[in-house]
């Protein structure tokens, strides 16, 4: 245990009494409170803000502004806020290993659940979206999974409906430890090539 | 942005990411104060909650090592505590009191509860100081802890660092002056300073 310094080593001896009487305190206390700790690399970010933002998708709702289905979503970003593990949190009949909210703006989410993986190998993987455009002319989405930023390989391709609102089942069969992300794109048939949208850590 | 995937030609090298941006009002000014910031978090401004996090992530981190004993479950209880305070700020009233002492309260409830959860035994995980110490010492203990290291957050880097090796790093006035290869005259002096900041914080957090 390291030693205590001495205040007037610290700060001399030629302060008025009462901010001398001010330093004093301060000196106490910092020794009563000792050194805070060092901060993990996992907390060095505040939590994810799509999370919050939901929340905001929340309200909106309560204004009557967003659609049932944004409930959901909420619950869903709420519960990978907590770092829920391991429940069922969801309408779905699988029980979530993990759950990630992509996204930044309540107008535009997507929360992706994963299952458990089953005897075989598989991973049902649950993709609840609001905001998204139906798209046409042969575009779609696709869900990737990331590693460093790096869309690495493909969870599955979908559309929305009109309203924007869908719900669609997936399967992977990755070992989700080499992933460290989620990214949602629009794939452009024309242009044949995908725009990146959404994007989440996987944790 | 954009970037080309064929599954037959593989990845591209080098995709380009879209930069999704939040669009809110900036927030830099460390002079606001817990409540507002809560009052703001309340409202919904991520970039308030941002910068409570900037602040109290440590004491709550600290705290909850304190009384967890555990690292692991520690981050757990911070990711919690901020979870909470997001869903409750609204709820936050300044005229009901200062920020740090509600926020203190929230993560004081949000550790307790994990605790609970994981089936935790109930005292607090030993620390030298509060050996023998009761209750009402650790509560005490824990909340002097809580509000130095937030005003800890406050400081300069420059400044804070010269804390942490004065009061924790066991090194003399000399030894930082060497150790940072900075005049000893600039060592006292940020110290002085950083000393008088941490008690304009410490005076000043009731009203906060």
């Amino acid at each position: 245990m390291s030693r205590h310094p001495d205040l007037h080593e610290l700060v001399g001896n030629d302060l008025e009494p009462g901010e001398r009487e001010r330093l004093e305190r301060v000196h106490e206390m910092l020794i009563a409170a000792g050194p805070p700790p060092e901060l993990p690399q996992t907390l060095a970010q505040p939590p994810r803000p799509e999370a919050k933002l939901v929340e905001l998708a929340r309200r909106r709702l309560r204004t009557g502004l967003v659609l049932a289905a944004a409930i959901v979503l909420a619950a869903f970003a709420v519960g990978y806020l907590l770092g829920a593990r391991g429940e069922d949190t969801s309408s779905g009949s699988f029980t979530a290993e993990k759950t990630a909210a992509l996204g930044k703006s309540p107008d535009r989410l997507a929360v992706v659940r994963i299952g458990e993986v089953d005897e075989n190998g598989n991973r049902p993987m649950e993709v609840s979206v609001d905001g998204l455009d139906h798209l046409s002319d042969g575009d779609y989405y696709t869900l990737f999974m990331t590693r460093n930023g790096k869309p690495i390989v493909t969870c599955g391709t979908f559309n929305v409906s009109e309203d924007g609102v869908t719900t669609v089942r997936l399967s992977v069969a990755y070992d989700l430890e080499r992933f460290d992300g989620l990214m949602l794109a629009k794939y452009s048939r024309e242009q044949r090539e995908n725009t990146p949208l959404l994007r989440a850590k996987l944790t | 942005m954009s970037f080309a995937l064929s599954l037959r030609s593989g990845l591209p090298a080098a995709p380009r990411l879209a930069t999704i941006q939040v669009v809110a009002e900036p927030l830099t000014n460390g002079a606001m104060t817990d409540g507002e910031l809560i009052a703001r978090v309340g409202d919904g401004d991520a970039n308030a909650f941002e910068l409570l996090y900037r602040r109290y992530s440590r004491p709550v981190f600290a705290l909850a090592l304190r009384r967890l004993g555990d690292r692991g479950r520690a981050e757990d209880a911070v990711q919690e505590t901020f979870a909470s305070i997001w869903r409750s700020a609204g709820s936050y009233r300044r005229d009901r009191g200062p920020g740090a002492p509600w926020l203190y309260a929230v993560a004081r409830n949000a550790i307790v509860d994990r605790r609970r959860t994981l089936g935790a035994p109930p005292a607090e995980a030993a620390e030298e100081a509060s050996d023998e110490a009761g209750p009402d010492e650790r509560a005490e203990a824990s909340w002097t802890a809580w509000r130095v290291h937030r005003a800890l957050a406050e400081l300069p880097e420059q400044e804070r660092r010269l804390i942490e090796l004065a009061y924790w790093g066991g090194l003399s006035q000399s030894e930082i002056a060497e150790f940072l290869a900075i005049p000893l005259g600039t060592v006292k002096t940020r110290t002085r300073s950083a000393l008088s900041r941490l008690a304009d914080a410490l005076e000043g957090e009731q009203l906060s």
